[in-house]
């Protein structure tokens, strides 16, 4: 059982309970499974109890603990605020691993894993389309300094962000490629649990980079990029032989964007970190930068912000087996959103693009969603 | 029984409000604490003081125990026995009333300590507690009915000190209203009004004679400024003459001695001193120069004093010792089966080395069973000290866990008796330990349960034994 290599983190636990709430103040729950499910089983005291049980063998492994464990976004608000710093997301992909093991894993998340296995990208769209949203050729395939890693939500769902992307690029003036083959980064794989079923993805993608002979890939998703960042290396037992970085700290440390003409915007806009982006890689900076190149425009930070934002709940495909979650976690958000009177929500994700716009729509928001190279875009 | 208990509570609170599933009970067992509890047989989550009513009214009528429990954040042990009903407060989480005129909130009981605090803060108002004593995510309730030792307890005094008016449900289904509450057509602005001071039977009485379901209490304006100073003492009796002559001029809001466990980062010294005034601004200046004055005079060395803001500030309790949790705490699975109560300022000259000695007579134990001393701290309170011995054990290894509650149970008798210290936190841990100690005002206690609680329902064998 892959918990035992996390027996001393598990018995550290103090029960205290601030992976529920704010450590220093505040009436809201910071675990959106937790605050949609109400159960301590759905957040981070007792997932730590369930570990315990499983350790001591008072528990067993079955589709109850299952669903508790894997109806988590992986949004890591437990953990940046746990008293006892525990390393309490590797806790849970332990959990995740050993249920995996044990063909535990949930229906909806497992239904991933044949498109996944058959097209290259989870959504079971053919390969031979995932460039459509490219302006042409030209740049396909061919040698150049950057790599842009579009990512299958952007290649197929979120187009929008894809051509943003690009487009950027491109007015920038940045020598960049995109690659002919890229499949999924492997990033359903390791949230469902299966991480070596990943390897082949991850080889494949980084192969395929080093013909490109780019020294820097820049991501749109903050997920494909912690992929390649924090997993792959470990996952692969060597670095990388290329810098990976989300294409707003790219942006941030760019020449040629801070010198760039951009367009007045003369809007009010919140931004929604995303999870993944700000608690797992710790960007907070370089997007807030990014919009503040836009002239004319002014930033108001929701309550929730950096550190300690709230999730979109459309994290580690969770919407595959508890749509509630997702629905109840991007509700909250967006009124979060909503209440501070921004015209527009700005996210660097293209999955907390999609549970945003999925709540507005449904409320019929008045307030735009949009991903911040689609309003960096518009302004050039 | 569990099936049929499940669908019988459902019919209360609706079906996705209680549980049965091994996987939720489990975690309901136990509190922060070392002591192992049964897993209750069902989970029930009300959101109502009505919805309360009826299932004590159900449990009445089938004799089966309910425990109460809000975030369960006492270190104290819950009792929680095998098969009961588990009643989780934290949907009652409403702020009923914010009357800033009058100076109170009236909140759920199941209200979060801190958030009802985050509510008020921008209104230039708290709760007259800050943080009520327990850990962040406390409940209201909770902290009420184990009546906390809470920070500021210097100045501001227990937890229980500033509660206007209780809601209780009686473990026979009636509500009742204390004070000024009880007349329908009042305010709960008066604890003392009405007749006897009800509320008082319930404030520290861990949820056996009733379930508090809403909670007034008194606010305090958020002082104008926070001052923090830290002082070092060769002798620990230097630093508790200091800690009394602050708390006789009433010098600090807050005064923590550190007597053992790791001395904090960087420091040398005996015993050491954290100070905190919260004031308006010329008086917090006047009160932390006459509290400098007193400790300086009783030898004690102004150090940084970061880690006390820190502590003040983020109520985080290993940075008593200017640490980072990370260090000292993290990654350690030791447990902490801790004692605590009150003794006179005095008399914790006496208790202090009582300890000391037993530490140096179990030096060998504590070093074949891996005992660490945590801490050997006291929050100055308003006529006397809360001292709080804190062992720790290795919760991986069944031999430490045994020598840590025996140990536990010693020092509890020994600080009872010699230490002359009388428990503030209770519960399932200690009281076997100390209530039987209490004659005739234990058997008195005992009367009132059986009295009130006939069919023994509520938390039943915490802090008193029933019917033997």
């Amino acid at each position: 059982m892959r918990l035992e290599e996390y027996r001393n983190q598990i018995y550290s636990c103090l029960r205290c309970g601030f992976c529920f709430d704010h450590a220093v103040g505040g009436t809201e729950k910071i675990c959106p499974s937790y605050a949609t499910f109400g159960y301590e089983s759905y957040g981070a005291r007792g997932k730590m109890a369930l570990a315990q049980g499983l350790i001591e063998g008072t528990l067993e492994y079955d589709e109850d603990i299952a669903e508790r464990v894997f109806a988590c976004t992986s949004c890591g608000a437990c953990q940046q605020e746990c008293f006892k710093f525990l390393p309490l997301a590797e806790v849970y992909d332990a959990m995740k691993q050993d249920l995996a093991e044990r063909h535990l894993t949930p229906d909806g998340m497992t239904s991933l894993l044949d498109p996944l296995d058959a097209d290259g990208n989870p959504y079971g769209k053919a390969q031979e389309k995932r460039l459509d949203w490219a302006p042409g050729r030209a740049r396909v395939g061919r040698t150049a300094e950057v790599v842009l890693y579009v990512g299958c939500t952007p290649s197929y769902v979120r187009r929008g962000i894809a051509r943003s992307a690009y487009t950027i690029l491109e007015s920038l003036g940045v020598d960049f490629a995109l690659l002919e083959d890229e499949v999924c980064c492997g990033h359903p794989q390791i949230a469902m649990g299966q991480p070596q079923s990943a390897v082949g993805q991850i080889e494949h993608n980084l192969s395929s980079i080093e013909r490109s002979g780019a020294r820097t890939v820049v991501f749109a998703c903050p997920g494909c990029l912690e992929t390649f960042r924090e997993k792959a290396p470990r996952l692969m037992q060597y670095p990388l032989p290329f810098e990976a970085v989300h294409i707003t700290e790219f942006l941030a440390s760019s020449d040629a964007f801070a010198h760039a003409a951009l367009k007045k915007q003369s809007r009010v806009v919140t931004y929604h970190d995303p999870c993944t982006l700000g608690r797992g890689l710790g960007i907070y900076d370089a997007p807030r930068d990014v919009l503040s190149a836009v002239p004319g425009s002014r930033q108001v930070e929701m309550p929730r912000t950096r550190e300690r934002s709230y999730c979109c709940g459309n994290g580690s495909f969770v919407r595959y087996d508890h749509e509630s979650l997702s629905i109840e976690t991007e509700q909250t958000r967006l009124h979060e959103a909503m209440a501070t009177g921004a015209e527009a929500v700005i996210s660097a994700c293209p999955a907390c693009q999609i549970a945003l716009l999925d709540a507005s729509r449904r409320e019929k928001a008045d307030i735009e969603v949009l991903d911040i190279l689609e309003w960096i875009a518009k302004s050039l | 029984m569990g099936l049929e208990l499940r669908a019988e509570l459902a019919k209360i609170v609706g079906e996705a409000n209680v549980t049965d599933r091994l996987a939720d009970r489990v975690c309901y067992s136990r509190d922060c604490g070392p002591d192992e509890a049964g897993i209750p047989a069902v989970v029930v989550r009300p959101e109502s003081t009505e919805q309360v009513v009826q299932i004590v009214r159900w449990a009445n009528e089938h004799a089966h125990p309910i425990y109460t429990r809000g975030r369960a954040t006492t270190f104290l042990g819950s009792g929680v026995k095998e098969g009961v009903i588990l009643l989780e407060t934290t949907r009652m989480n409403r702020i009923e009333h914010v009357d800033i005129q009058a100076g109170f909130v009236t909140a759920q009981c199941g209200a979060i300590w801190h958030g009802i605090d985050a509510t008020l803060r921008p209104l230039g108002w708290e709760l007259a507690v800050p943080g009520g004593g327990g850990l962040f995510s406390c409940t209201i309730g909770g902290t009420v009915a184990v009546n906390a030792t809470p920070h500021g307890a210097t100045e501001y005094g227990m937890t229980g000190d500033h509660v206007l008016a209780l809601e209780v449900v009686l473990p026979t289904g009636e509500v009742i209203r204390t004070g000024s509450a009880a007349n329908p057509a009042s305010e709960p602005i008066e604890r003392g009004a009405n007749g006897p001071d009800l509320a008082g039977l319930f404030i520290g009485a861990y949820g056996i004679l009733g379930i508090i379901t809403s909670v007034t209490y008194r606010l305090r304006p958020v002082p104008e400024v926070e001052q923090f100073r830290f002082f070092a003492f060769d002798d620990f009796r230097d630093a508790i003459d200091a800690a009394g002559g602050a708390q006789a001029r009433g010098a600090a809001t807050f005064e923590v001695g550190l007597f053992g466990g790791p001395k904090p980062q960087g420091e040398t010294g005996d015993a050491f001193l954290h100070v905190v005034v919260r004031d308006r601004a010329q008086a917090a200046e006047d009160r932390m120069r006459e509290a400098v004055a007193i400790c300086t005079s009783h030898n004690g060395r102004p150090r940084p004093a970061e880690g006390t803001r820190r502590y003040w500030t983020e109520h985080m309790y290993s940075w008593l010792r200017n640490t980072a949790p990370g260090p000292y705490y993290s990654d350690r699975p030791y447990f902490c089966p801790e004692v605590a109560g009150f003794v006179s300022t005095q008399g914790l000259k006496s208790a202090v080395s009582i300890f000391r000695e037993m530490r140096d007579e179990r030096s060998a134990d504590f070093e074949t069973y891996g005992i660490r001393v945590k801490g050997l701290d006291a929050y100055f309170a308003r006529n006397g000290a809360y001292l709080w011995i804190d062992t720790l054990y290795d919760g991986r290894r069944q031999d430490a866990t045994e020598y840590g509650m025996k140990l536990r149970a010693e020092i509890a008798e020994r600080m009872f008796t010699d230490g002359k210290m009388s428990p503030g936190g209770l519960g399932a841990g200690i009281a076997p330990h100390i209530m039987p100690k209490l004659g005739e005002t234990y058997a008195f206690l005992r009367r009132l349960k059986d009295t009130m609680d006939p069919n023994g329902i509520l938390n039943p064998g915490l802090i008193v034994e029933q019917g033997t």
